[in-house]
């Protein structure tokens, strides 16, 4: 693993976060309209927790794919700018929860001392669950939601943050893998 | 007044204590101060409009969902309601505060003068920022040739990332090959045409606003 970032690497991992601006801006609205949906019924929580992950792709590619400390927390901030600047559903607040999704995905490359990056993948879906919940506990008042309710939500978005930002984003590596188009430097 | 990481810096500043205070005044204060600069600043109507009709359904869902499933009682559910749908609010006109009269290259130039990003990073991320037009043709194309197929590509499946990143790898190593040619070094120094210092009426500014909104906090009772 080379840490010196080259031009390459950073245009690279700005296209990431470019793409998946476009994809988290795209998202908002369908946010929108499940957490419609499910307000009726006063679930709306549960639509960030079952669209979270989406939210959460960035990251864990951008680690994936460059191999270096700190990509996944860069292409992360990069997403959420990008989405902020298009013009997103939540302002600012977009900013700051691309920080803590980055850091979030970021721990579990870092876990595993950036080394094996497939393990890293996997448990990034774990530590960017606990961390992204732990922020929701302060930020959003789960505190404030009962114990069982609290547990149905933590499990949601581990499902959420597992299926996009592991299953979906191993399917997109392996591709990429088999393409050799990352071997050369 | 305040030079675009100072704007950044505050904007991060205001986020974060709204998101850890409860105050629906304070949250309240801030939308309606942003919208002020942002009709000072003579803001078509329809943009703020857009800005309006994004802001509806995630503030009436918030408030909904909290005042039906919060644990306490009802006002305490009705305060709790009130708080989260105002932060989304005030997080929203923050963000169009933030963004107006601020392009990516300003931030990005301020970011690298003040403080002190790599302009390997600067250059490497405006560069990236063009390809924002040609994305969108990519994935026209890609689609198309899916079709061809008979595969109709959608979101969600892993083939239309990878040929999205198949143009990025692509293109990422023409950019950088162009950009060195045509003189970028990396780690070498630069000047700067446009400067963006570090500005005191700006710190000011931002003390100022800081201790207000402690002050704000202070006084508000709801």
């Amino acid at each position: 693993m080379k840490q010196k970032w080259t031009l390459q690497n950073v245009i690279l991992l700005a296209l990431i976060g470019i793409i998946f601006s476009v994809v988290y801006w795209i998202m908002d609205p369908v946010y929108n309209l499940v957490s419609a949906g499910l307000a009726a019924f006063g679930l709306q929580n549960f639509a960030n927790e079952i669209t979270l992950g989406v939210w959460m792709m960035a990251g864990p590619l951008a680690s994936y794919l460059l191999k270096k400390i700190g990509a996944g927390f860069i292409g992360e901030m990069l997403g959420a700018a990008g989405e902020m600047f298009l013009g997103g559903s939540y302002g600012v607040g977009t900013l700051l929860s691309g920080f803590i999704q980055g850091i979030g995905s970021e721990l579990g490359f870092a876990l595993v001392g950036y080394k094996n990056w497939s393990a890293g993948l996997w448990l990034s879906t774990l530590t960017g669950t606990v961390v992204t919940f732990g922020w929701d506990l302060i930020k959003s008042g789960y505190a404030h939601y009962h114990f069982g309710m609290l547990i149905a939500l933590f499990i949601v978005r581990y499902l959420s943050i597992f299926f996009f930002a592991g299953v979906l984003v191993y399917l997109i590596t392996k591709l990429l893998d088999r393409s050799k188009l990352l071997s050369n430097d | 007044m305040m030079n675009a990481t100072q704007r950044l810096l505050l904007a991060l500043l205001i986020s974060l204590e709204i998101s850890l205070t409860k105050s629906v005044t304070l949250n309240i204060i801030l939308m309606v101060t942003s919208l002020i600069i942002l009709l000072v600043k003579r803001q078509s109507w329809k943009k703020i409009g857009f800005y309006f009709l994004v802001a509806v359904i995630p503030v009436l869902g918030t408030f909904w969902s909290f005042y039906l499933y919060g644990q306490g009682s009802r006002a305490e559910n009705l305060h709790f309601g009130f708080v989260m749908g105002s932060r989304v609010l005030a997080f929203i006109f923050m963000g169009a505060w933030l963004t107006i009269g601020m392009t990516p290259y300003v931030l990005l130039a301020s970011l690298r003068q003040n403080l002190k990003m790599s302009a390997t990073f600067t250059y490497g991320i405006l560069g990236a920022l063009n390809f924002m037009p040609r994305f969108k043709q990519a994935f026209a194309s890609i689609q198309a040739a899916g079709m061809m197929r008979g595969e109709v590509l959608r979101w969600w499946q892993p083939t239309l990332y990878f040929k999205a990143l198949v143009h990025a790898i692509k293109w990422s190593k023409n950019l950088a090959m162009a950009m060195t040619s045509h003189g970028f070094q990396e780690g070498a120094n630069r000047s700067a045409y446009q400067q963006y210092p570090w500005s005191k009426s700006g710190w000011v500014t931002m003390a100022v606003i800081v201790l207000l909104i402690q002050v704000i906090l202070r006084l508000s009772t709801y």
